[in-house]
């Protein structure tokens, strides 16, 4: 797959498109220029010829006499055809043949090319004035790169500019890939649109339609296994009752051991039925507003609750701490939380156990963490008893397998994270520890 | 099905039970009958469960109604109580449970002698400040009522010290440090010691259902 950044492309497809177009027109530029230069130096020399023409008697080499000075302009000779210059000079050192006609000419002497313009005085005496063609190059040169100065300066500043564009232009692009990634299954929200350019919008808007297509798919997998637990709870009722009946019924010491066992069971398949309604509750009420509640108060309903069946275990159900801590949400996901949490670690506990339920206040965080000293779970299925009916192998607990399921749903609906981990204390048992934002009021206290 | 169950519940329980199996046929028989109590499936053919609650509560009718329900969240649950249901019970249950409220149901009808706290084991007449464990009458000082009282509002429910002290002590009442461990240990002599429970980090309580541990 390649997955090139389109950004990247279009730059370096951009610059060198600019840094191409650019160096064909400096060429171009300097060609031009350096031809003008050399017209123009020609029109020079053709001036100056005819007004010296005007002249009755031509002096060789007295005007212009160049010397030390570095000015192009006066590295000109006059020159009277046929005759050397009278002072040994070598900017100077030329000789015109007399048959050269009137007009402009390069000459070619002693390895030194000359551009030379040559006329007839009024006094009928032929004569020409010469430049030396190197004088004349770096002077045109001098000019025509005169004219590439604002293209070296504008081409990396109009780089820049692109390269800027470019950033800004998806800036919008890499904020909404952002957003995707924090869409989950409990908060399906349309991404927004807002700011987003034309080009993109129509990918936006599917993928909204995406996720409202996977909402509806999720509601109504959540809408089944609430229907499909409703359905089962008459007939299960149907069936306690008449088990119950059958109690009431002369039986024998047989039949009433082997009627514990079927009410036991019955017990069972009426909790698994609650725990899958309260699983389907849990997920499915992501719609009703958030408020804000004291998390302390439902994790001691939830230890209140928990409480008889600690009780008749014999497990040492004791609170730590109890920090009052504000959290914003809905306080039933919160008791979800703590209720499956306290309920898991006791059910998970051998009789005579302990469990210690700890609930913190640390900065602008809520942490709740419950410790029991069950057999603890391996660290390679930690992450795997959140997911429905996952149990640990050769755990003998008549555990619906649901608990923590539940835990999870109601802990993303209140953006917490949920975690197992090994006890702190490094004693056999398992930490269950949940974190989550406190609302802003509780975290100023 | 459920509705032959539970009539055969009722029987075992030597109540008189009477069954019919549809809202219309439910209408009449409250109608022509006298009964002490109507226990009503809300699942019921033909006629909404809550639609006979209505018709018979409009006839003034006060019979006192338990109503079962494969639908009990809270909001279904409190639709139920304002249409005049006296109770409310989800399915599935078991058949103690469906009887201890129908219990309660035709003692409050009775209408007790004197306001009583309750959960099975102890229980706490208010007026006349009698105090039974398991039918055996004990005597308390008043300040042991009084956190006995605390405790029996709620049964199940955990007070802390603090919650304890505001209960028996008045404003400005000068509270030892040990006072409220000092009547504990008083009261469970009395009552015995299993009857309050100490929650570890959270304050007392009294078991919810004192029969059952």
């Amino acid at each position: 797959m390649n997955n090139a950044s389109l950004r990247k492309r279009l730059f370096v497809w951009i610059a060198a498109a600019t840094v191409v177009i650019s160096a064909i027109s400096t060429a171009a530029s300097f060609t031009l220029t350096f031809e003008d230069a050399n017209e123009l130096q020609d029109a020079q020399l053709v001036q100056l010829t005819n007004t010296l023409a005007s002249q009755s008697s031509i002096t060789p080499a007295t005007h212009f006499q160049p010397k030390d000075s570095e000015d192009a302009e006066t590295h000109l000779a006059v020159h009277v055809l046929g005759t050397r210059p009278l002072e040994d000079d070598p900017h100077i050192d030329l000789l015109i043949p007399e048959s050269l006609s009137s007009g402009l000419h390069t000459i070619d002497q002693r390895g030194v090319r000359w551009r030379v313009m040559v006329s007839t005085s009024a006094g009928g005496q032929r004569f020409g004035v010469a430049q030396r063609q190197t004088v004349r190059d770096e002077i045109a040169e001098g000019s025509a790169l005169l004219t590439l100065v604002p293209i070296v300066v504008l081409v990396p500043l109009l780089l820049l500019i692109v390269h800027r564009l470019l950033r800004q232009g998806f800036s919008r692009t890499v904020q909404l890939s952002a957003e995707v990634d924090q869409v989950d299954a409990d908060h399906l929200s349309p991404l927004d649109p807002s700011g987003v350019p034309s080009e993109a919008l129509p990918l936006v808007v599917a993928v909204n339609r995406l996720l409202a297509r996977l909402g509806s798919v999720l509601e109504q997998q959540r809408r089944m296994v609430a229907d499909a637990a409703h359905e089962l709870r008459t007939p299960v009722a149907v069936v306690r009752v008449q088990a119950d009946n059958l109690g009431n019924a002369d039986l024998g010491e047989d039949a009433r051991a082997r009627l514990n066992i079927l009410q036991g069971g019955l017990g069972r398949i009426s909790r698994l039925i609650e725990k899958l309604l309260d699983l389907a509750r849990v997920q499915g009420s992501t719609l009703l507003q958030d408020e804000v509640f004291p998390f302390d108060a439902e994790v001691r309903r939830a230890v209140e609750e928990t409480l008889p069946l600690a009780l008749q275990r014999g497990i040492d159900l004791g609170v730590s701490r109890l920090d009052p801590a504000e959290a914003s949400g809905q306080p039933a996901h919160a008791f979800a939380v703590a209720r499956n949490a306290i309920d898991n670690a006791v059910r998970y506990t051998p009789d005579g156990g302990t469990v210690d339920v700890c609930l913190e206040l640390r900065g602008a965080q809520i942490l709740l963490t419950v410790d029991d000293s069950g057999p603890g779970v391996p660290a390679d299925k930690r992450e795997r008893v959140f997911e429905p009916f996952f149990r640990v192998l050769g755990s003998q607990q008549p555990g619906t397998g649901l608990g923590l399921a539940i835990v999870r749903s109601a802990a993303q609906a209140l953006r917490g994270r949920v975690a197992l981990e090994a006890r702190p204390d490094g004693r056999e048992g398992t930490r269950f520890a949940y974190s989550q934002p406190a609302a802003a009021r509780s975290a100023e206290r | 099905m459920l509705g032959s169950a539970v009539r055969q519940a009722l029987l075992d329980a030597s109540y008189a039970a009477d069954w019919v199996q549809t809202g219309d046929a439910a209408t009449e028989a409250l109608a022509t009958h006298d009964f002490d109590l109507v226990v009503l499936d809300l699942g019921l053919p033909g006629r909404d469960g809550l639609d006979v609650l209505r018709t018979l509560r409009g006839r003034q009718v006060t019979t006192p109604v338990l109503v079962i329900t494969a639908r009990d969240t809270v909001d279904q649950r409190i639709e139920g109580l304002d249409h005049g249901a006296d109770d409310y019970l989800g399915k599935p249950f078991a058949v103690g449970e469906l009887l201890a409220r129908l219990r309660a149901l035709v003692r409050r009808r009775a209408g007790a002698p004197t306001p009583t706290l309750s959960n099975g084991i102890l229980a706490l007449e208010l007026a006349t400040k009698r105090v039974t464990v398991d039918g055996q009458e004990t005597v308390l000082s008043s300040r042991e009522f009084a956190l006995l009282q605390a405790l029996m509002m709620r049964p199940g429910a955990i007070l802390s010290r603090a919650q304890i002290e505001h209960a028996i002590y008045g404003w400005g009442e000068e509270v030892e440090s040990n006072a409220i461990d000092v009547i504990i240990h008083g009261l469970r002599k009395k009552i015995g010691a299993g009857r309050i429970v100490n929650v570890r980090g959270l304050g007392w309580m009294v078991k919810q259902n004192g029969a059952a541990a």
